[in-house]
């Protein structure tokens, strides 16, 4: 079986400072890479004009943590907003299970405006440039680039990432 | 150019050669025998096995992929494989599926015709136990369940009660009914005993209730659009959905709820229509008599707005507070509603959208500090973290205080072995949830900012659900394994942790 043409898309760098929550996995200040991949034959399952979701299958997103690989359970998602001023965005959204406690994961990637083309409402593109540097977000609620963890149990942690996103 | 794995950002020179394969097996994780016509997937392709269980991949750029494996009948396995040389020996093992099956009959070994049967999975979330019903069945004429496709693991089965009219066998238009009961005999979730289920096992597990005279609600619901169905239900004292049919008028608003045994209830009523939800509910109290005259009136979802503030010897601090604030439905452990998360935005303030009519949960969590109070109007949420939501009245504001002088505990496994990764639970004597703190501890952990008081450290390995640490009758079950600790505000301290039952990991 042959596989069909994919995008790799990545977000890494160090996890921190904790903009919300108590970190009960310990993340602040560790390594962290998340990857989406997507067949570029994939459709949005959702669009409006400036924003296209697709909806990827188990494993499509990994997250790495410290050096531990975790991978999305279920069905995960992979959106892409590009506003016509601001920051466009790369979120990636899915569970993982981690050490027996299955979490969600948001990642966003907070891109400059311009690099997410709007053909992305068709399917999945490469953004450009890339690489590209992420600044840390500063607030949960604010913009720059940060991952989410939670679930009932660890109860829900924010943290900036600064590193690069690449494709 | 390829797409550029990350496993590989560092080997550049590997990362476009497409020509590497994933292979390997799947096989029956009981007996080990091949498993034909298995579906084998990578996020970017799909087979299936041959006779022999072998699926195959090739053209890969090298990098990580997730290989999954499934097949009806058999849970789903995958793992994470890394190529570049290729892998052809992967082994994916899916366990088989159990049946659960089984007879309800009356006391007087009647066949009941239309019972509800629940399998309930059993979990935790904060510290308390939570269940979520995993599978559901109907009896039949011969008073028969069955319950295919059961993963492997600890249930409650549960009779929920009888579904609507029916012919044949003893049906549920007698006028006699059954409260919910679990298997064993247990009335309430809290001393339902978990069934263990094993991997492709068939269980038989028989139900024998007691009948007794059933009861009408009546009421009328107001404020519903006519242009849209409400949903109207009868919860159990846990949140549980009643097997009592119900009967509405969308003409006059009249509903009607039969075969009722008597108990307390919550009679919920929801519209919803895309992402807007309305509500609304009522208690009721059924004795031996029909109750009648319920008023039930819809009213839409209200934002919870608040703030936390930075008080202590470290206000002077320019950190804004970095606090998640996540408001759950209270008291019902089988409801599946989840959670609303909002966080503090810079200064201090908070927004929860999307609430609907009821009582919730409220858990606060800051970076490096602890909530030192919490006022919900007049509602002291340190003292009970529960806030009402009342239909068509807007919620007053959550007021909070953030203080950065905690003490800090550097938690450490006393062992000469290898760390376990373990869990940890830091519950204050003070039962205040807002102090509690869980956390992973792999070998060592350091938490700071937490409130002063006397507080008792669970270490366990496992399942995380495994300890519901909120219970205060799990908490005098596992007191042996506590360590004693008191906290004192700026004060650092070193804790040292026995970790039991330590198991090899």
């Amino acid at each position: 079986m042959l596989a069909a043409a994919s995008i790799t898309y990545t977000i890494s760098g160090t996890l921190g400072p904790v903009l919300a929550g108590s970190d009960p996995l310990g993340a602040n200040g560790q390594s962290g890479v998340l990857t989406a991949t997507a067949s570029t034959t994939l459709t949005p399952t959702s669009r409006t004009r400036t924003s296209a979701t697709y909806t990827l299958p188990a494993g499509a997103i990994t997250v790495v943590i410290s050096g531990t690989t975790y991978s999305t359970t279920g069905t995960s998602t992979l959106k892409f907003v590009h506003p016509a001023t601001g920051p466009d965005t790369m979120v990636f959204s899915g569970t993982v299970s981690v050490s027996g406690i299955t979490a969600t994961v948001v990642g966003t990637a907070s891109l400059a405006n311009g690099s997410i083309p709007a053909t992305v409402g068709r399917h999945p593109v490469k953004f450009s440039p890339s690489p590209q540097t992420l600044t840390a977000a500063t607030s949960a609620t604010g913009p720059g680039s940060k991952v989410k963890y939670g679930s009932g149990l660890l109860g829900t942690t924010v943290l900036g990432i600064t590193g690069t996103a690449s494709n | 150019m390829c797409a550029a794995p990350l496993a590989l950002l560092a080997a550049p020179w590997l990362a476009c050669a497409a020509d590497f394969c994933i292979s390997g097996t799947v096989v029956n994780a009981s007996t080990g025998e091949p498993l034909r016509h298995a579906a084998a997937t990578i996020p970017q392709a799909a087979t299936l096995t041959d006779a022999a269980g072998i699926f195959r991949f090739c053209g890969l750029p090298a990098g990580a992929y997730y290989a999954n494996a499934e097949k009806p009948g058999f849970t789903a396995a995958g793992t994470q494989v890394v190529i570049g040389p290729s892998r052809e020996n992967i082994l994916l093992r899916l366990q088989p599926l159990a049946v659960i099956k089984g007879k309800v009959t009356e006391s007087g070994g009647e066949p009941l015709e239309k019972v509800l049967i629940q399998a309930l999975s059993i979990t935790t979330e904060d510290g308390r136990r939570k269940v979520k019903v995993e599978s559901a069945v109907s009896t039949d004429d011969r008073g028969e369940y069955r319950l295919p496709g059961m993963a492997a693991g600890p249930y409650l089965l549960r009779a929920a009660g009888w579904q609507g009219a029916a012919s044949g066998a003893k049906s549920s238009d007698s006028g006699e009914t059954f409260a919910a009961v679990y298997y064993g005999g247990a009335t309430d979730l809290a001393s339902a005993a978990p069934l263990a289920v094993a991997a492709g096992s068939q269980l038989d597990a028989d139900f024998s209730v007691t009948l007794a005279p059933s009861y009408r609600i009546r009421g009328v619901l107001a404020g519903f659009s006519a242009l849209l169905p409400p949903k109207i239900e009868l919860l159990g004292p846990e949140g549980d959905l009643s097997a009592a049919p119900v009967a509405f008028s969308p003409a006059t608003g009249v509903f009607q709820i039969s075969n009722v045994a008597p108990g307390s209830y919550t009679i919920r009523a929801t519209e919803s229509e895309g992402e807007e939800s309305r509500r609304g509910e009522q208690a009721v109290q059924v004795g031996s008599t029909d109750v009648n005259d319920v008023l039930l009136t819809l009213a839409g979802t209200v934002t919870l707005k608040g703030a936390v503030r930075v008080a202590g010897a470290s206000v002077s601090s320019p950190l804004p507070p970095a606090c998640s604030v996540d408001v759950s439905p209270a008291g019902d452990s089988m409801s599946q509603e989840t959670a609303v998360e909002s966080s503090t935005s810079d200064d201090g303030e908070f927004e929860v959208p999307s609430l609907l009519p009821g009582r919730y949960r409220v858990k606060m969590e800051c970076a490096n500090g602890y909530i030192a109070a919490a006022h919900f109007g007049d509602a002291d949420l340190l003292a009970r973290d529960e806030l009402l939501i009342i239909p068509g009245a807007p919620p007053p504001r959550l007021e909070a205080v953030l203080n950065r002088d905690g003490g800090t505990l550097d938690l450490a496994e006393d062992t000469d072995k290898e760390p376990v990764t373990a869990w940890l639970a830091l519950v204050p004597d003070s039962g205040n949830d807002l102090h509690t703190r869980f956390a992973i501890l792999k070998g060592k952990l350091s938490l700071s900012g937490i409130a002063p008081g006397d507080y008792h450290v669970y270490a366990w390995v496992g399942s995380p659900y495994e300890f519901e640490y909120a219970n205060p009758e799990a908490q005098r079950a596992w007191a042996g394994r506590a360590v004693s600790v008191h906290v004192a505000e700026r004060v650092h301290q070193s804790v040292s942790l026995k970790i039991a039952p330590r198991e090899p990991q």
